[in-house]
């Protein structure tokens, strides 16, 4: 209870700041009036813009009206085409979750095996052309390694579209793309948990009680091994939820990082902010989730609990 | 003049030569020409400060080495049976089964995320055919008989829930869950506070009869507390081997009078406990 209430607490200070903060940072960043009104308005017309929508009010009021609304939820309208704001982040959000969470399993799907694999032992051929290769992965900007898979796959080979978000085959290459630069920091990490495992005295002990090697990988150091990588996927996932705004616009894909730069680029604030708004609460919500996985896999988090009895 | 209670050795181990291995490097000798033998109801304290190959030469006999340490020579014999040059999966079956190792740390040897009794029904059902109630209750069977507390006698318990004690009583009793023939008890007692410790040496005492059993320290008063028998060792070789009471009143070597001159626990607590 008293953990719930420090959650919320946390919460609520972290929005509060942020969204303040962006407040008066977009503020900053132009006149949305010109933009509304167009280049050729005159004075007259700007100024009659300004009216309408409330820029000629001082800043401090403008955002004592933001907040209010933001209390109801209420982001306004997109200056773009007057639409509600949250609506618009609402609708394109699914298609950036659903990025997220493909990513997501395609590179625990890829790290977890590669890793526990090149954690099992340090030499061999193999191995050591897998360490090189993944070293070079993670060395890559990942929109330079999207934009060579567009070029090897959508635009030479021509198997895959390059663009849109339309069904299986359109999917391939954004998932690919931000999976192969999760991969390389996911790998790695698991490649050290399960070392460190392998060398540690717990699994001496099963060794010591004649446990065999699959159980020993798979009831011992894989639990262990996982455990600590679970900061790692809950940061990857953190990073993804705020909006992969490289790798939307390069396949233009219709989720919330294409949105930003949009809403960004032609000032249209209030749904700015309502972007902003939702990405807050994901990131905290994918916090909250990582430290439940967390609790769950570690029972040392959990508390010392009841099963002791006196020292001795 | 060896063991007071049988003449056939449970182990028996000649001339044991360990070599570490490094990748790319000259093998280096760790232990050279160590011969020892632990006969049914004996306890041998292997005694000798930290580098003296003591742990290594114990581990050796399960083939229990890190990883660029190998068994470069000699023999080892288990109730008459080589077993040195045993494959690896019939080594498993007496590692835990013929074998039983308690380790130093209790708490780094428990997986943090596995309960106590988890580790044990593990080993049980790897060592006796029984099903997994069964196992289950001769895991409390154990624990309880090492007396730890409570109904299920900690059964259920994860490692961080215990104290040092009783993590180490835990640790007896998966080295004794299934009635190794051969106890070996590296350092039991160096992490736990010194009261502590008198309990734990008392506990394995009394768990030592009727099997053979080595005791590693580097702490002589520790191996005065229980073994029959104390071979020191110094870089890697014996240097002196005998009765306890021999080796501790009288010894014959200047290692074996500065590992007396440092013996941690007071002489009174360690007399025949």
């Amino acid at each position: 209870m008293l953990r719930l209430l420090i959650w919320a607490r946390d919460f609520a200070f972290l929005l509060v700041a942020t969204m303040t903060v962006l407040f008066f940072l977009v503020r900053l960043a132009g006149d949305p009036a010109i933009m509304l009104a167009g280049p050729d308005a005159t004075p007259a017309q700007l100024d009659a813009v300004r009216q309408a929508y409330g820029f000629d009010r001082s800043l401090i009021e403008q955002y004592l009206i933001f907040a209010s609304h933001m209390v109801r939820l209420d982001f306004g309208t997109s200056l773009a085409d007057g639409m509600p704001a949250l609506d618009k982040v609402l609708d394109t959000y699914p298609a950036s979750l659903f990025l997220a969470v493909m990513a997501m399993a395609l590179n625990l799907a890829v790290s977890i095996p590669v890793g526990a694999w090149l954690g099992q032992e340090r030499g061999g051929a193999g191995r050591r052309l897998a360490r090189g290769f993944i070293s070079v992965m993670q060395g890559f900007p990942g929109f330079v390694l999207a934009l060579l898979l567009v070029n090897l796959f959508a635009v030479g080979l021509e198997w895959l579209p390059s663009v849109g978000y339309a069904g299986p085959a359109s999917w391939v290459l954004p998932v690919v793309s931000v999976a192969s630069f999760l991969a390389p920091k996911l790998i790695r990490v698991v490649e050290a948990n399960t070392a460190a495992a392998y060398r540690s005295h717990y699994v001496r002990t099963a060794v010591a009680i004649g446990t065999g090697p699959r159980t020993i990988l798979w009831r011992h150091v894989m639990p262990n091994a996982l455990l600590g990588a679970t900061a790692v996927v809950g940061a990857e996932f953190a990073f993804m939820v705020t909006g992969l705004v490289v790798i939307e616009t390069i396949f233009a894909w219709p989720g919330i990082g294409w949105l930003l730069v949009r809403s960004t680029l032609n000032l249209d604030f209030p749904v700015v902010q309502a972007i902003v708004f939702i990405i807050v609460i994901a990131v905290f919500l994918t916090n909250l989730a990582t430290e439940a996985v967390q609790m769950r896999l570690d029972p040392r988090l959990r508390g010392p609990g009841a099963a002791g009895g006196a020292n001795g | 003049m060896n063991g007071p209670v049988n003449d056939t050795p449970i182990l028996a181990i000649r001339d044991l030569q360990i070599d570490a291995v490094p990748a790319g490097g000259a093998p280096r000798r760790l232990v050279d020409g160590v011969s020892l033998s632990v006969a049914a109801g004996e306890v041998l304290g292997i005694v000798g400060q930290s580098g003296s190959g003591k742990s290594l030469s114990a581990f050796a006999v399960a083939r229990l080495l890190p990883d660029g340490v190998r068994l470069a020579g000699g023999s080892v014999h288990l109730g008459g049976q080589r077993i040195d040059d045993l494959d690896e999966g019939r080594m498993r079956a007496l590692r835990g089964g013929r074998i039983g190792f308690v380790f130093q740390d209790p708490l780094s040897s428990f997986n943090p995320v596995r309960t106590i009794g988890s580790i044990l029904i593990e080993s049980i059902r790897r060592h006796q055919r029984l099903d997994a109630k069964s196992a289950r209750t001769l895991a409390v069977e154990m624990l309880a008989r090492m007396r730890l507390p409570g109904k299920d006698a900690c059964v259920d318990a994860y490692p961080h829930q215990l104290s040092g004690g009783q993590r180490q009583r835990a640790m007896i009793a998966l080295a004794l869950a299934n009635g190794p023939d051969l106890l070996i008890a590296d350092e039991p007692t160096t992490a736990l506070d010194p009261t502590i410790q008198l309990q734990i040496l008392a506990l394995l005492k009394q768990q030592t009869a009727g099997r053979a059993s080595i005791l590693i320290t580097h702490d002589l008063s520790v191996a005065a507390a229980i073994c029959n028998r104390i071979a020191v060792m110094h870089q890697g070789r014996l240097v002196e081997s005998g009765p306890a009471a021999q080796v501790l009143t009288d010894p014959q070597h200047d290692y074996t009078r500065s590992l007396l001159r440092h013996a941690r626990l007071a002489p009174a607590a360690t007399g025949e406990a």
